[in-house]
């Protein structure tokens, strides 16, 4: 009996995750009728990304950020990675809130918190093909779901909206060699309860809600029909790579209201009037019979995709979803014309295809493009010191705290036992003093290593100023 | 009696006239200016009718934060009637059909605020390049009068309070770099609206607001200290979250709202209960080293907005609004550290609690968390009335305009059926999504439920808990 309880409940739960995912290919948020929302990040917002490993090392928020600057180089938003490998919500809000909620979350006044948790919050240990663990499997859901709400209350309650991110998943069905074995078999249903509760609790509380779950078992059904050693995460069926960041980024963007344009600039070719003109500003126009020329400064960039992984644009429709900067220029006499930007080649196109409209975003040559590159080199480096710096440093901290177990433990009582360490360590053996634990109490080594990356930021706003560009379209084969 | 009543008003417009003439102090914000309009009541229905600044929505979404934090029992409905770049004309004259039937009075509201002048003064007759003629000018101030007129009385006639809300201002004397110049004397001309809106208001007998003194003279004294500094928006026009909430206060005290959340007031040294104002305080105790008593009060503090925060600088919005005092006279003399259900909400002193802690500055009390998370759900709500509803209204209002001023929401309809097949007719592909969204009843249903499902959600979270205060000894351990 007191095991059957605990069964049946996991069995109706995982039957109705079952019965949600199945449609699987049609991401709920994407769904006609649906009201879409707007999350997006506003001037002056702070942003914190909570969650654990995935989080912690990945890219899929640098690539948000990157998107960002490149479409809203005004805005002044700040970002914190607040990932720690290994967390769940229940060390986050129970065992160590003072520290890990208190001072790594709440203390830079987030507006708003996105969340992504699941992966270890399931307790994948009790998954164990051995079996005969439903009891930890319903202890585990119970605490997620417990923790969760208690952390968007508390979120609210601190003044910042939420952005519930429902889990990137843990791929069962790629087929892996040498060897195949699957750790723990249901951590993938198990997950999508965590992203069916997400799905209640944006409606309950009010929060925004995106879809990653959903989108990456649709993806990972459709391609290993074609390949079945692929994966949209890593060959630990747990960590996405840059590909996976990519879809997350996009379903992160696409599900908290962002628009397909960059800009509009539509032209009419014969008398070089400006028809259209969507976040730019167009100016001396002319037009002859062998010659279209305008100047036209952009509110926005496009987005550097070259930087994501290969097949990344193949899965998802980020180009025509979330990256157009469109050149329309009508009325052109008919044939094959050339353009240029500052007078820099950047492609040739028929006249039906000038008059359908040609998305810049897709050229790699245009000025514009490498600008935003630039940006997103820095954006590299950024995201590099990040993970290796200060991240790793409260991950260990992180660790102490947990360690004490006292709820109540704040920084100074988890940096006092840090200290205790390194006194017994310099006790036994100067020499053999922790580097990474002397490397946490340097205070003043680690607020340069923040206002560094922070630098960075500063520099990626900077870089990301649109500048004017003049264009001109003549005849292919034709000289000037 | 007769002769009474004209020397009365005689004097008003004296009054005004004085007042016009030094500007820098609002007449509203003036002792006996008698403009109060009594606050909303329980059963309301309020229409918040106006232009791009109403659309947007922030100012009212504020107004509405307030009432349901003070006044969580009061069963209130809200319509956001802001359309961009509307006029009174545009209202009672181009589309009275569509805008003021449909988009207004089919709400049937019960009192309707209007803000309206921006896009009435016609800002394109004040360009640099604009020909120097005045019969522009005073052809749109004309029309304004006209309508506005009439927007008031059919309010009337149809059963509507009128609060009329001096508009905001034009800002022409900002440093803006790598701004457009402003258009000189478009905030004059805005003036003289604010000017009308006090003729109307002793006419009509309506409620008056003041946004347009007020915000020109913290643009006057903060411009003094930085000349980039605007109330409104770099456009000029648009305020931002800090110029919302300064409307917000401004709609709130001159409508008569008064600071109160609550008043406690526990004698230190025998607990007994001095005063207990939108509260119910009980098992009040007092021993020289602790003082403890429970308190129900009946409103929540209100949450200042983060992006906001400057506001309460430039308007005294705690003082006047915002007072949630807790008072504990005769406590011995040291540092108490108040605790409010296990909370630590920081130390005092005897002093500072025998004068009165305000407790709505404290961000970290268990009521203001509760007030806190209300705003949360207060912003989508904005939101998605903003984007799904009324952008919806400014697409349908612009096809209306276009059909003839009487026509309605019916025919607007038919038109954009109409018109979308036609196009589907040329190419299934190229069908205008803004159009087709006009006709999926089912997502515009989806939005209005949504939006009202977040108010619900707002007056249930609001429902003010009890709680325990303990006051100890600072540094004191343990209880």
């Amino acid at each position: 009996m007191k095991l059957a309880k605990p069964s049946l409940i996991l069995l109706l739960l995982l039957g109705s995750v079952v019965a949600h995912a199945a449609p699987g290919t049609q991401p709920p948020a994407s769904q006609a009728g649906a009201v879409s929302s707007d999350e997006s990040f506003k001037n002056g917002d702070t942003v914190c990304w909570v969650g654990d490993s995935i989080t912690y090392g990945g890219s899929y928020h640098a690539d948000i950020q990157l998107f960002y600057v490149t479409r809203f180089p005004d805005r002044e938003i700040t970002y914190y990675n607040c990932g720690i490998g290994g967390d769940r919500a229940s060390n986050m809000m129970h065992k160590a809130p003072t520290y890990r909620f208190k001072h790594d979350i709440l203390s830079h006044k987030p507006t708003v918190t996105a969340i992504m948790l699941g992966m270890n919050d399931v307790d994948r240990g009790a998954y164990k093909p051995q079996g005969g663990l439903e009891e930890l499997k319903v202890a585990a859901l119970a605490d997620y779901d417990k923790n969760m709400q208690l952390m968007i209350q508390e979120l609210h309650a601190s003044r910042s909206r939420v952005i519930l991110i429902q889990p990137s998943i843990y791929d069962e069905t790629v087929v892996l060699s040498p060897d195949n074995t699957i750790i723990a078999p249901g951590v993938n249903a198990a997950l999508g309860i965590c992203a069916a509760k997400m799905k209640e609790w944006s409606a309950k509380y009010h929060t925004g809600l995106v879809d990653c779950y959903n989108r990456m078992n649709a993806i990972n059904t459709a391609e290993q029909k074609k390949d079945p050693a692929f994966t949209i995460v890593g060959k630990d069926r747990i960590h996405p790579g840059k590909l996976g960041d990519f879809v997350m980024a996009y379903s992160f963007l696409k599900d908290t209201g962002m628009t397909p344009w960059v800009s509009k600039m539509t032209i009419d070719g014969a008398s070089g009037s400006a028809l259209e003109s969507s976040n730019c500003t167009i100016s001396k126009m002319s037009a002859a019979p062998g010659k279209v020329a305008f100047e036209c400064l952009e509110g926005s960039l496009p987005f550097p995709t070259s930087s994501a992984a290969d097949k990344a644009l193949d899965l998802v429709p980020f180009t025509k979803d979330l990256n157009q900067e469109l050149l329309t220029v009508t009325k052109l006499p008919a044939g094959k014309w050339s353009l240029t930007i500052d007078g820099q080649a950047c492609g040739d196109f028929s006249s039906e295809q000038l008059s359908g409209g040609v998305n810049l975003a897709t050229i790699t040559s245009t000025p514009q493009y490498q600008q935003a590159a630039a940006v997103g080199k820095i954006n590299v480096q950024r995201m590099t010191l990040a993970a290796r710096g200060e991240r790793s440093l409260v991950r260990v901290e992180y660790g102490f705290a947990l360690g004490l177990n006292d709820p109540a433990a704040d920084l100074d009582k988890v940096r006092a036992e840090i200290q205790k360490k390194v006194d017994e360590q310099t006790a036994k053996d100067p020499q053999k003093v922790s580097g990474e634990l002397k490397q946490i109490l340097d205070t003043a080594a680690r607020k340069a290593g923040i206002a560094k990356e922070h630098e960075y930021a500063v520099a990626m706003r900077t870089a990301a100023k649109p500048k004017p560009h003049t264009y001109v379209l003549t005849p292919a084969s034709g000289g000037k | 009696m007769q002769l009474n009543k004209s020397f009365f008003i005689l004097l008003l417009l004296g009054l005004v006239a004085a007042d016009a003439a030094t500007g820098t102090q609002p007449p509203a914000a003036q002792a006996g200016a008698g403009s109060a309009a009594p606050p909303f009541k329980s059963g309301d229905t309020v229409c918040w009718i106006g232009d791009s600044i109403t659309h947007l929505g922030r100012y009212h979404a504020d107004i509405q934060l307030f009432y349901v934090t003070r006044f969580p029992d009061r069963d209130i409905t809200f319509h956001n009637c802001g359309i961009g770049g509307d006029t009174a004309g545009g209202i009672m004259q181009n589309s009275p059909g569509y805008r003021f039937n449909h988009d207004i009075l089919a709400h049937k509201p019960t009192v309707a605020t209007i803000m309206l002048g921006m896009n009435d003064v016609n800002r394109g007759a004040y360009a640099k390049n604009a020909p120097p003629d005045a019969t522009n000018k005073a052809a749109a101030l004309a029309n304004y009068e006209k309508n506005m007129c009439l927007m008031i009385e059919g309010l009337q006639a149809a059963g509507s309070r009128v609060i009329l809300l001096r508009p905001t201002i034009y800002d022409e004397t900002a440093v803006l770099r790598g701004q457009p110049s402003p258009h000189a004397g478009v905030n004059g001309a805005l003036g003289a609206c604010a000017a009308k809106m006090i003729e109307w208001s002793a006419k009509y007998h309506t409620g008056l607001v003041d946004f347009y003194d007020r915000m020109n003279a913290i643009n006057a004294a903060e411009q003094k200290k930085d000349p980039g500094f605007t109330i409104v928006g770099e456009d000029r026009i648009h305020p931002g979250p800090v110029g919302h909430l300064v409307m917000a206060y401004a709609f709130l005290k001159d409508t008569g709202m008064t600071p109160w959340v609550s008043k406690m007031t526990v004698d230190g040294k025998d607990g007994s209960i001095l005063e207990s104002t939108n509260c119910t305080i009980s098992k009040a105790a007092a021993s020289p080293e602790k003082i403890s008593f429970e308190c129900l009060e009946g409103a929540l503090p209100y949450p200042i907005p983060p992006a906001a925060s400057k506001a309460i600088d430039l308007v005294p919005f705690m003082q006047d609004l915002n007072q949630e005092l807790l008072t504990v006279p005769n406590l011995p003399v040291g540092t108490w550290t108040l605790a409010i259900d296990g909370q630590a909400c920081g130390d005092f002193s005897s002093e500072q609690f025998a004068t009165g802690v305000n407790l709505a500055t404290i961000t970290s009390t268990p009521q203001y968390k509760q007030a806190a998370a209300i705003m949360i759900i207060n912003d989508r709500r904005q939101g998605l009335e903003m984007r799904e509803i009324r952008n919806m209204a400014r697409t349908e209002y612009g096809i209306a305009a276009k059909i003839s001023p009487s026509a309605d929401a019916a025919q607007v309809l038919a038109t954009v059926q109409k018109q979308v097949d036609e196009q589907i007719a040329k190419d299934p592909q190229k069908v205008s999504p803004v159009l087709k969204s006009i006709l999926d009843s089912t997502a515009r249903q989806s939005a209005i439920v949504k939006e009202h499902e977040c108010t619900v959600a707002m007056r249930t979270a609001a429902k003010p808990r009890p709680h325990t205060y303990v006051l100890t000894p600072a540094g004191a351990a343990g209880q």
